[in-house]
């Protein structure tokens, strides 16, 4: 019997931090994976040269420090590469306060540990004539890769609507349009506070106390300008994302960004789903594309690991979902 | 050899030339508009009716099969196959004048 090798994590983590992240850390050693972890007090470490400097090759690297850093100069690109060449995903964390924290822990935690084989990729975008065909082809590129796309994009439902859909639980989730730092310009402009604070809520036994409750989603992927960007506000929409527990993480970038590029990216976020990518840093590392202003500009927020498969349950409640379009 | 070069060659030693593997490609992108085969001169635009999305993932597709990068500044060079292939040539071809090859990357 081939056994899988075991995974490697580096997670860089302020002393405070550690603590509150022990629910992700401990569901990430029950998925089998090996973590190791650095603390640190004043300064930052280089997270990319770590990982390129380990003698033992790892498979992601998260790092979590203060917020006041941003995610531009944080890390230098969503990759950094190991000594065997391989690129392997980083990604950062802002330590805002310890609730927020927690909450991005049992977000991931919860994504980790639900049941998920199926493969779906809800379809965002903004209601102009280019990015509806953006999501048209995407939609047959994942139909002919066998994965199951539900196009949830502006002229079909409303920002309600749309982030209603989204607590669905769906796996992964992609973006085109115009970005800002504070979120999507489309849907008439969505930000991280549009979203409802109850992503994942338990009742002192741990269980879900509502079926009501919001599912998170494995990962969303904003494929526009400027979401990870600190310009003029204290927290991006990025990062805010996993912060809020809406996913176990988040891809957004630092700058503006070329329509290319991130046709680029959508091609190939395609192509490795269809390849079987099954969490978020393994589908970013099989679709980067070749353009050094495409890697440049992205950074990875949030759980480098989060698993992008949905339950069957959470696929036929996305199913159900109303569209107008 | 770099990457992009030998993936070149192989392409071309396969008997696949590179013109074939993009209108194949083009065919998987627009499958209802093209027809079965046409010249390598026809223009994309003008004569294939394709567009900027169509083009855009040509272009995404070729730097995946050949490890190409290109820049946004030399698209409006790739008129049609015959010019995307002669582009592709002329980046994966060694400098003139080189007396050792490239060291393999990637």
């Amino acid at each position: 019997m081939v056994r899988r090798p075991r995974r490697r994590l580096l997670l860089c983590a302020s002393r405070p931090s550690v603590s509150t992240l022990a629910e992700l850390v401990q569901a990430w050693r029950d998925a089998g994976v090996e973590v190791e972890i650095d603390t640190f007090d004043a300064a930052m470490p280089d997270l990319a040269a770590l990982v390129a400097e380990a003698d033992s090759p790892f498979d992601a690297a998260l790092l979590v420090g203060p917020s006041r850093r941003a995610p531009a100069t944080v890390l230098p690109a969503p990759f950094a590469t190991g000594l065997d060449g391989r690129r392997v995903p980083i990604a950062w964390l802002p330590a805002r306060d310890p609730v927020s924290l927690r909450r991005f822990a049992a977000t991931a935690a919860r994504v980790h540990s639900r049941a998920g084989a199926r493969s779906a990729l809800a379809l965002l975008g903004q209601w102009l004539p280019r990015y509806l065909h953006v999501t048209q082809r995407l939609c047959r590129l994942a139909d002919d890769a066998g994965v199951r796309a539900l196009r949830w994009t502006g002229d079909g439902m409303t920002r309600e609507s749309m982030i209603s859909a989204l607590g669905c639980g769906v796996g992964l989730g992609l973006y085109v349009g115009h970005g800002r730092s504070m979120g999507w310009v489309g849907y008439h402009g969505v930000r991280a506070h549009h979203f409802p604070d109850d992503t994942v809520d338990r009742d002192d036994d741990g269980a879900r106390a509502s079926a009501s409750l919001r599912e998170p989603m494995g990962a969303i992927l904003s494929l526009c300008c400027r979401t990870a960007s600190r310009r003029r506000v204290a927290l991006s929409y990025a990062e805010a994302v996993p912060l809020m527990g809406v996913a176990a993480a988040s891809f957004g970038a630092v700058g503006d960004t070329l329509y290319s590029d991130n046709t680029r990216w959508a091609v190939g976020v395609c192509d490795a789903l269809a390849a079987g990518a099954s969490t978020v840093g393994e589908l970013l590392s099989r679709a980067a594309p070749a353009s050094p202003s495409a890697l440049a500009s992205y950074r990875l927020i949030g759980d480098p690991l989060a698993p992008l498969g949905c339950s069957e349950q959470a696929l036929r409640r996305a199913l159900r979902v109303k569209t107008y379009a | 050899m770099t990457l992009a070069a030998a993936s070149v060659r192989e392409a071309d030693a396969a008997g696949d030339d590179l013109g074939t593997l993009i209108k194949r490609e083009l065919r998987s992108i627009q499958p209802d508009k093209l027809p079965a085969d046409w010249p390598g001169t026809a223009r994309f635009r003008e004569d294939l009716g394709l567009d900027s999305l169509d083009l855009v993932e040509m272009i995404a597709r070729l730097e995946q099969m050949t490890g190409l990068y290109v820049p946004d500044a030399d698209v409006p060079a790739l008129l049609s196959v015959a010019a995307t292939v002669n582009y592709v040539r002329s980046k994966a071809a060694p400098p003139a004048g080189a007396s050792v090859p490239p060291e393999i990357t990637g």
